[in-house]
């Protein structure tokens, strides 16, 4: 045990050594950002009066470790830290410890920490069920009053995202803002297949089957092995078929809408008829031949960089990752963002994300520092804050405004963390944000080789945004929910990849049996109590 | 081995090592893959190309592996910790087994019992973690020496190797002037070092390998082991989605060449400590 103590303090020396280096470069090299960038803060730093400072506290603050900190660092102490720690210490006296939790099992260790009331002041998560679960436990520090007194900044710029922390009128989280707007899924359809075929970019789901067909009858590429339509069997997300069997469904409402909220789409009124026409794609070869395999998607991604695959619907910007491979090989433009999946009425339905990101909570025996921590979240609402935390306070902007991130080397050099975002915990939505120009310029420094232009990102934009729409959320979770939501969530995937892959003649049984396994598994408990609490709330 | 004569003879050595090399082959691909991958382009990988051999070989993975400020100083900690815990470990479960070997030991049997009952009764993880935190161990290296210091299983068969030895020994030492501790280091180790060897290479293993204490009594990251370490680099992709953020992942061809390194002192290790498996377990069978 010996070795292993001088071991730490070498690494302990090691890692001094490297953040007084850190320190010197980074001094030197940015006094420009420092007016611009940083110049929010520095005014109103001047304006704080001392009744804000207050008494000298310290909290302990809950930051992501994803095991990318720069050598001889951690993520608790970097150069990023150290820059938090004095602007806060500066302003309002408070100390900030930060806690480190491994990113990959955040929630577990978090229900732990919890458990044993161990957990430090301001914990995090994304889980609405985790979050509804501590606050429905009594586990969560009423935050009403200080959000009144100390949350300026948070109504200034996150308001909108709020009601998602309230429960019975009391505000039990502060909520996280999303930044670049989004929706959760996008189609994506081959621009030189379509070309070569002669067709026009499909606009209705009628026009998308009809090129479809033609890929598999006439194989625009020449590939051995086309696949109009590829899917994967990933079991734990509805990203392949959603937004298909979404634009079958009629939502009359916001009830309805609140019901079949995301997932539960794939059992509303009119979804089945979306199902049946894909069990008609699979039955024709459309669609990839015993997808529901593949439920690690590597089947998947690779047809699709290997240019064998005429359409895919999957996350937005993830297939980015494909694509890029694809062009490099072939050489030029394959696939676009393409909307045909029309409502009865013509128009567009495309689920965006909601705009809350994670809860950001306040544990009940932290309960004597929640002002503190208030304050702490309040800075950080600020957008100047949140972007000096994201890009470090020495990075650049670029001709668009938009924030320059510093590269991995530079980052791992002057001891900064490589995922500095984790630090930012209120407020994603900075000013580039909101802007088209902003966002597709950033799309574009973003590659990391260049494999699409300006054009392309600007369609990109335009197209996934067509019908943007987003279900309402409540952050009430239903005792019917919290017992058979994960169960039934597994349940309609599988419902689905069923009736996708069997034989035509079957379907009408299937379907039915199938439906009532769900029903017993407590879907339709989910769906009644999700109709009770929308008609409680109005 | 014998010469085998018959037909029935060869045609069960036959079948025993088809079955065998396919068992090994089985056990194999998902090794020999990782590391084709290690040594492949993202791209390739990716792209599905890769299955038992490298495509587009390059050795760049390992040096971005390494250049990982985390995972190559958690690497060096996990070692000294694996050495540090199995060193306790033995020490633990010998002091334990040895006693209990003697059938003379008052109340030998409801002790052993205990020890038993520990195997099938299992606190679950948030007793076991207030437990911890009571004794004032959470965020340091004990909580991930101590609450596994002693393995009742790994102790039964200890006790069964003291048992195996002849009590004419034990009688012999006590009659040249040996105490209890002096039989047990001068007598009694030295004839169940082959038991003693593959323990401390099941300890050794098991703490390598060991992820869920790490992740609940371990806040700081200069503790994480380099499986912790591994598992953050495994699990980013995912993560990343839920939370919207397009920032760099790490490549596939990274990930494997670290879960090839962190496979590496293992792999060594085996050959050398596997000699003593057939003779530790050959110690309870009678001795000529």
């Amino acid at each position: 045990m010996k070795k292993a103590r001088l071991f730490k303090s070498c690494v302990a020396v090691l890692a001094a050594a490297s953040m007084v280096a850190g320190c010197g470069s980074g001094a030197a090299k940015d006094a420009t950002t420092a007016t611009t960038a940083a110049g929010g803060t520095d005014t109103k730093a001047e304006a704080t009066t001392a009744a804000d400072k207050g008494e000298e506290v310290t909290i302990k603050v809950m930051v992501w470790d994803r095991g990318d900190a720069a050598p001889g660092t951690t993520v608790e102490n970097n150069t990023q830290t150290d820059w938090i720690k004095k602007q806060v210490k500066d302003k309002y006296n408070i100390n900030v410890e930060y806690v480190s939790v491994p990113r990959s099992s955040s929630d577990d260790k978090l229900n732990i920490m919890m458990s044993g009331g161990s957990a430090p002041d301001i914990i995090f998560t994304y889980n609405q069920g985790l979050f509804y679960n501590f606050a429905s436990n009594g586990g969560l520090a009423d935050l009403t009053q200080s959000y009144e007194t100390y949350g300026s900044d948070i109504k200034k710029f996150v308001a909108d995202a709020q009601n998602m922390g309230q429960m019975d009128g009391k505000q039990l989280a502060i909520m996280k803002q999303r930044g670049v707007e989004s929706p959760r899924h996008t189609a994506y359809i081959r621009q030189d297949w379509l070309d070569k075929l002669g067709m026009e970019m499909p606009k209705t789901k009628e026009e998308l089957a009809a090129y479809l067909q033609a890929v598999k009858d006439k194989n625009p590429g020449g590939v051995d092995n086309v696949i109009p339509w590829a899917m994967s069997g990933r079991n734990d997300t509805e990203k392949g078929y959603l937004n298909f069997v979404g634009s079958y469904v009629n939502l009359a409402n916001d009830k309805d809408a609140y019901i079949y909220s995301e997932g539960y789409m794939a059992v509303a009124p009119g979804a089945v008829d979306g199902i049946k026409k894909l069990n008609e794609f699979y039955n024709k070869g459309l669609i990839t031949k015993d997808f529901a395999t593949d439920t690690t998607e590597d089947l998947y991604k690779a047809q699709v960089t290997a240019g064998n695959v005429g359409f895919f619907l999957d996350d937005t910007e993830s297939p980015w990752n494909y694509i890029t491979v694809l062009n490099t090989n072939a050489g030029g433009r394959t696939f676009v963002p393409v909307q045909c999946f029309e409502l009865a009425d013509g128009s567009y339905r495309t689920p965006f994300e909601p705009r809350h990101g994670m809860f950001v909570m306040v544990p009940k025996s932290s309960e004597k520092k929640a002002d503190a921590c208030m304050k702490y979240l309040n800075w950080m609402a600020d957008p100047a804050v949140a972007e000096n935390i994201v890009f470090t306070a020495e990075h650049k902007r670029d001709e668009n405004n938009v924030p320059i991130k510093l590269t991995s080397e530079e980052l791992s050099s002057k001891g900064y963390p490589g995922t500095c975002d984790d630090l930012n915990i209120v407020n994603l939505a900075m000013d580039w944000t909101k802007d088209k120009d902003s966002i597709v310029s950033k799309w574009i420094k973003d590659q990391s080789v260049e494999w699409e232009n300006q054009e392309w990102f600007s369609n990109f934009y335009d197209v996934r945004s067509e019908g943007k729409f987003r279900f309402p959320v409540y952050a009430n979770i239903s005792q019917a929910e919290s017992d058979y939501g994960q169960n039934v969530q597994n349940l309609m995937l599988e419902y689905v990849y069923k009736l996708i892959s069997c034989s035509p003649d079957q379907f009408d049984s299937l379907q039915k049996s199938e439906y009532d396994n769900l029903v017993n598994a407590g879907l339709q408990k989910i769906l009644d109590a999700r109709a009770e609490y929308f008609d409680t709330i109005k | 081995m014998s010469e085998l004569k018959s037909k029935a003879d060869k045609r069960f050595q036959l079948f025993w090592n088809t079955f065998f090399i396919v068992i090994s082959v089985v056990a194999l691909i998902p090794i020999i893959r990782v590391v084709s991958m290690s040594l492949s382009s993202k791209d390739a990988i990716l792209g599905g190309k890769v299955f038992l051999y490298p495509v587009e070989f390059t050795i760049e993975a390992y040096g971005r592996a390494f250049q990982s400020g985390s995972f190559v100083s958690s690497f060096i900690y996990s070692v000294f910790l694996m050495i540090g815990s199995t060193v306790v470990c033995i020490v633990m479960t010998v002091l334990a087994a040895y006693p209990l070997s003697k059938k003379n030991l008052k109340g030998g049997a409801v002790i052993m019992t205990l020890f038993v009952l520990t195997m099938y009764l299992d606190p679950g993880i948030i007793p076991k973690y207030l437990n911890v935190k009571d004794f004032k161990l959470i965020d340091t290296v004990w909580a991930l020496i101590i609450p596994e210091a002693l393995s009742a299983y790994n102790m039964i068969i200890m006790c069964t190797a003291f048992r195996g030895l002849d009590s004419s020994l034990y009688e012999a030492a006590k009659i040249d002037g040996c105490n209890e501790v002096q039989t047990l280091f001068k007598v009694a180790l030295p004839l169940v070092y082959p038991t003693l060897a593959t323990l401390a290479l099941f300890y050794a293993v098991g703490r390598w390998n060991r992820l869920s204490d790490v992740l609940y009594y371990v806040n700081s990251s200069k503790l994480y082991t380099v499986q912790m370490v591994l598992k953050q680099l495994i699990e980013a992709v995912k993560l990343t989605q839920e939370e919207g953020l397009q920032s760099q992942l790490v490549a596939d061809n990274i990930k494997s060449a670290s879960i090839v390194i962190s496979m590496t002192p293992m792999i060594i290790a085996y050959p050398f400590i596997q000699k003593y498996f057939t003779k530790g377990i050959m110690l309870g069978a009678v001795k000529g």
